[in-house]
């Protein structure tokens, strides 16, 4: 065996495993997961409308504990409760009142200063374990900010929720880099009834990797691997 | 008798200069019980073999991996990048005819004399101002316009044969032409040869990512090995190996190209 023959299995080997290290790595999964966004409730002034006796309508100015209307989903919002074992989300429903400059008013089923999440993906679960960072020891959130589009997040968000899709696509042009760099070293074509079930083994692996509870979690789990509707969304929002 | 001496003489030298990479090695796979604060020769007999640093370094502290990877991403595209601008700015050097061309030439050598350390700050200054400090961009593009390659390159393009150019200039006036055809199919050893230089080069460097980076994640390799924060000497011993792995494999692949080319540079 040549010296060049040599190094290419040493690169082969080599990068094939730090590839397949770094696809299951506890780092590119946390890459993987939804971003979390929080917001604190927060007090806000309501415009308020009281009928006199004599009849005339009088217009009062009252504050009240409020939410960001887009973190509501339907009539609940996602509350984050940190314990000792964690940061979780519970699904809470709350009764609403007034709207004004992008937040409601919650009449019933909130406090003030209370911590709300909303999912990057809008797929957050009832329970859901959000992950801290292990740097800094703080929860990864990122706050938005701006203005709320077409009912459901800004910009930026719609930013991150493309950063995300993007990190599947990335896997899963790894997964394939890596097969065709095995079968081209390996196979050299001369085996080509091999192709196939290589193949086929590197599909359950990649099922593997998306579906096992080790790697992913299965609340974590998105419910498609590309979802080419949000990506049409993410496009015609990201320029917005 | 003087060949013996010779011999051994080049054998002890060499036997010094690998003695710290194989001690990093064996040590690596029985780092459980190695001190790495008193390298010892008898750890290059070790009791066994203990693979506790490459489990810890790939699995559990899996962070390392984006460092490994963003050091080839840098590594890769500057190099890529340094080769493409090196390449035509050799040819300029070498072929064209331009007033002041000799005393520019002077500034390049000028420039690849400079220590690091010089450039350091006013390129700080000018990434502070184009808004690039803590991205890949604040690696990446200081280094694709390092002189050393294009002086390389330029020293060969100069040795190469004329009489080709000459022939290929009766033929066209076209410069791209006779770049594509007729020098770039001659330079290939040089290209290797200055891949290989710049890609070592920039896999090693660790003062332009303390600088110009603040975030841990968009850090090389050899910026976290040497500082060595958050792992043990077990981590940093195996990260050493993972570390030398692609340079020796790139050593492996180019080394007859490296030979060519360093000796068509006449150096």
């Amino acid at each position: 065996m040549n010296t060049k023959k040599a190094a290419t299995r040493i690169l082969v080997v080599f990068f094939t495993i730090m590839l397949l290290c770094t696809l299951f790595s506890e780092d590119l999964y946390h890459l993987t997961l939804p971003k979390v966004a929080t917001r604190t409730t927060a007090r806000k002034v309501f415009p308020y409308e009281i009928t006199g006796v004599d009849g005339s309508v009088i217009t009062v100015e009252r504050t009240e504990v409020a939410v960001p209307s887009y973190m509501m989903i339907e009539n609940s919002v996602y509350v984050l409760e940190e314990t000792e074992q964690g940061a979780f989300v519970t699904k809470r429903k709350i009764q609403t009142g007034k709207s004004a400059g992008g937040w409601i008013e919650v009449k019933e089923g909130l406090n003030g200063r209370t911590k709300i999440v909303l999912g990057s993906d809008r797929k957050l679960k009832d329970g859901a374990k959000v992950l801290e960072d292990e740097k800094n020891g703080q929860i990864s959130l990122y706050r938005m900010q701006g203005v709320q589009i077409g009912g459901c997040a800004d910009a930026k968000y719609y930013r991150l929720c493309m950063r995300n899709n993007t990190w599947h696509v990335i896997l899963v042009a790894a997964f394939t880099l890596l097969l065709v760099c095995i079968c081209k070293v390996s196979l050299k074509g001369r085996r080509r009834i091999l192709w196939s079930p290589v193949m086929v083994l590197w599909c359950v692996l990649v099922c593997f990797y998306f579906r096992m509870a080790i790697v992913i979690p299965p609340e974590w789990i998105p419910e498609k691997l590309i979802d080419w509707n949000g990506w049409r969304e993410n496009i015609r929002h990201f320029w917005v | 008798m003087e060949k013996v001496i010779k011999k051994v003489i080049l054998s002890v030298l060499a036997i010094l200069f690998l003695l710290p990479v194989l001690l990093t090695v064996v040590c690596s796979f029985s780092a459980g019980n190695v001190d790495t604060d008193a390298f010892r020769l008898e750890h290059l007999f070790p009791s066994g073999l203990d693979f506790t640093g490459y489990y810890d370094l790939l699995i559990e502290h899996s962070y390392v991996l984006r460092n490994f990877w963003n050091s080839v991403f840098y590594a890769g595209a500057i190099t890529c990048f340094n080769i493409l601008v090196s390449v035509p700015a050799a040819y300029a050097f070498s072929q064209a005819r331009f007033r002041g061309k000799e005393l520019l030439f002077f500034f390049y050598i000028v420039l690849t004399m400079m220590p690091l350390q010089v450039t350091l700050l006013p390129n700080y200054v000018g990434l502070r101002d184009m808004k690039l400090l803590d991205t890949p961009f604040a690696i990446i593009l200081p280094a694709v316009f390092t002189p050393f390659s294009v002086f390389l390159m330029t020293q060969y393009m100069r040795g190469m044969e004329q009489s080709f150019v000459e022939a290929a200039l009766l033929e066209t006036r076209s410069v791209i032409k006779i770049a594509g055809m007729v020098i770039l199919p001659q330079l290939r050893a040089c290209v290797f040869a200055v891949f290989v230089f710049v890609f070592a080069e920039h896999w090693n460097m660790v003062e332009q990512p303390d600088i110009y980076l603040r975030q841990e994640s968009l850090k090389p390799l050899s910026s976290l090995l040497a500082i060595g924060e958050g792992l043990t000497a077990a981590e940093v011993l195996a990260g050493s190996v993972i570390f030398m792995v692609p340079i020796v494999i790139l050593y492996l692949y180019f080394h007859d190209s490296l030979e060519i080319g360093l000796e068509s540079m006449k150096l």
